[in-house]
């Protein structure tokens, strides 16, 4: 008996590595090593030519430089922390308001989420760009107002610099709100409605039942959709005027491009971006878990 | 004139349950502030689409009298038609559809084999395994390509469609992991009774995954496949680096295509006062390379639009 039963146990753990086999090998050949390549190359003075890589051990050079010579990587860098610091509450507030107005009983109600839905489909690096290029991603009415350009004069510009462009691509933002306002929808339809009527029944208000149940109930949802508006905004390669940069652009610009300091400059700098990215989620888990466990 | 107060009271109280109804939910007050800001929302999110349409549409005198924004004085297709000879647009159009089409197939299979094996399978290693997966959607892909394509390099297959399909033939495609979680946890919501009756029929595994298993969940294969395409079509960069390299690039996409074509433009004018001349074809060049995505979309948009909710995957 006991011997069937093993035999049982292994047959089922060769058909789970079986059927994972492809992503396994995928993920070691694909991913991991790669990563490791590109950590190793990140110590190296590395050039590629007609096929031979160069490799040159030099330390952390390449993450000195980044920081202490290098004239355009630490200004791009606190452009996108401050940038994206504004950004992803901004994202995650208006997915929110949007879930909850779909989530009423409204007419047309897969009309509207097919309208919120559709930049997900669309949002390229060049229609965007297009877009951005021709002024067609603000609303000019709000990016001339006199709160921006009062805001522009009298508050310093590591302030008033991210709040201003929000202004300029707010639609942009808007758009990575897609799949948000899905995942939002989802957990909002699986709050128990009997909850509600009972809030209103002891007369609670709209505002009140916000705070004391929509908000708790969704607060594991609230933490997925940080950390896929993160990814997807860090991701996303944001176009720029030419001669101007984000780090994905810049990354690229180094590795690839002839007579910059080469693909071990281009690696230090993804991994500076990695566990940029890697800190970010890290604050927002300890933000969003220390809450939950106070109430 | 007791009376005529009474009825006063009466209709007060009529006009307020009707404003702000029984619970504030039911009131009008309430209806009205849901869809003025459903349009106002509504509005930004197709602003930019609109512009594209009105502006493709736009003769050049229309693009150079700012006085008008909204509606062209005379509709002018030549826009359409000079973009699509400078995107090749045909030709353009066949390789995107190739380019997207065949890795997300691949990518489909691959992650409904893999989410089978997470879902169905117990085995040791298999929750770090899982965690492992998640991290990877957060390492950037722009870090992983760059090793990645000195070795295409070597194998000498730059400007091939193998730069695709060897990755997503491993489970390693373009945002493989969310696919991956998306059937795994539509496997999760099928009940597994039918494939332990048919393993009692003495059916072999991989006949159950594909006679029993995949066809309860072939909503969620169409999904995931679609998604699939749109994001491979979409992915501009991934595509100038692998596909578009000078001399090597048959496969230039749409996407590319565009690119390019901004790029042109902005040699010829410098940014300069001239470059307003080109808006219209360039706004026609976009609208006609999310043309496809937009029919695709709007066709199929449930495919797209109740996936989340239908795949459970946000409450994983």
């Amino acid at each position: 008996m006991q011997k069937i039963r093993l035999k049982r146990k292994q047959r089922e753990w060769l058909n789970g590595y079986l059927f994972i086999g492809l992503w396994l090998i995928g993920l070691l050949v694909f991913t991991i090593f790669p990563l490791m390549q590109a950590i190793f190359y990140s110590f190296n003075h590395a050039t590629f030519y007609a096929g031979d890589i160069k490799l040159e051990w030099i330390w952390f050079d390449n993450f000195r430089y980044a920081f202490f010579e290098d004239t355009i990587f630490p200004v791009i860098l606190v452009n996108y922390l401050s940038e994206i610091i504004i950004d992803v509450p901004f994202a995650i507030t208006a997915a929110l308001l949007l879930a909850m107005l779909l989530n009423q009983k409204i007419k047309l109600r897969s009309f509207w989420r097919v309208i919120f839905f559709l930049p997900v489909v669309i949002s390229t690096g060049p229609v965007i760009s297009e877009l951005m290029g021709q002024g067609a991603t603000s609303i000019p009415m709000l990016a001339n107002s006199s709160f921006v350009r009062f805001m522009n004069e009298y508050l310093p510009t590591f302030i008033a610099r991210p709040v201003s462009l929000l202004f300029e691509k707010l639609i942009i933002v808007l758009w990575f709100s897609g799949i948000q306002i899905l995942i939002f929808l989802a957990g909002l339809q699986r709050l128990d409605k009997a909850i509600y009527e009972a809030a209103a029944i002891d007369g609670a208000s709209p505002w009140q039942t916000f705070w004391k149940i929509t908000l708790p109930g969704i607060k594991p949802f609230i933490l997925l959709n940080v950390v896929y508006t993160i990814v997807s905004l860090s991701f996303f390669d944001m176009p720029t005027n030419p001669g101007e940069y984000t780090i994905l652009s810049y990354i690229r610009a180094q590795s690839f491009e002839m007579g910059r300091r080469g693909y071990g400059y281009g690696c230090a700098l993804g991994i500076i971006y990695l566990l940029l990215i890697f800190l970010q989620i890290g604050i927002y888990f300890l933000f969003l878990k220390e809450r939950k466990s106070r109430r | 004139m007791q009376n005529l107060s009474k009825s006063l009271t009466k209709a007060k109280h009529q006009i307020k349950k009707v404003l702000f109804g029984m619970n504030y939910y039911k009131g009008l007050i309430f209806k009205i502030v849901v869809y003025a800001l459903l349009i106002i929302f509504g509005f930004l999110y197709i602003y930019p689409l609109l512009f594209m349409l009105v502006t493709s549409l736009k003769g050049p005198e229309d693009l150079v009298d700012t006085s008008i924004k909204w509606i062209p004085r005379e509709l002018v297709f030549a826009n359409f038609t000079t973009a699509i000879q400078e995107l090749s647009y045909w030709k353009a159009l066949f390789k995107s559809v190739i380019v997207a089409l065949v890795p997300s197939v691949i990518n489909t299979v691959v992650g409904a084999l893999c989410a089978y094996g997470f879902s169905r399978f117990r085995f040791p290693g298999k929750k770090i395994l899982f965690a492992i997966m998640l991290v990877t959607f957060i390492i950037p892909k722009q870090l992983i390509n760059i090793p990645q394509y000195t070795w295409y390099y070597r194998l000498d297959i730059v400007g091939s469609l193998f730069t695709y399909i060897l990755p997503a033939t491993f489970g390693q495609g373009l945002y493989s992991t969310i696919y991956i979680l998306v059937l795994y946890s539509m496997f999760n919501l099928i009940p597994i009774q039918l494939e332990e009756s048919a393993k009692m029929d003495g059916a072999s595994t991989l006949t159950i995954f594909v006679k029993v298993a995949l066809p309860l969940i072939i909503p969620g294969i169409i999904t995931v496949f679609l998604f699939s395409f749109v994001w491979y079509w979409n992915d501009a960069a991934t595509a100038a680096l692998y596909l578009a390299q000078p001399g090597k690039d048959y496969w230039a996409t749409l996407p590319v295509m565009l690119e390019r074509y901004q790029n042109t433009i902005f040699s010829i004018t410098h940014g300069g006062v001239g470059a307003v001349l080109y808006q219209g074809i360039r706004m026609a060049g976009t609208l006609l390379s999310i043309l496809p995505l937009l029919i695709i979309y709007f066709s199929l948009q449930r495919y797209f639009v109740e996936s989340v909710e239908r795949t459970g995957i946000a409450g994983e």
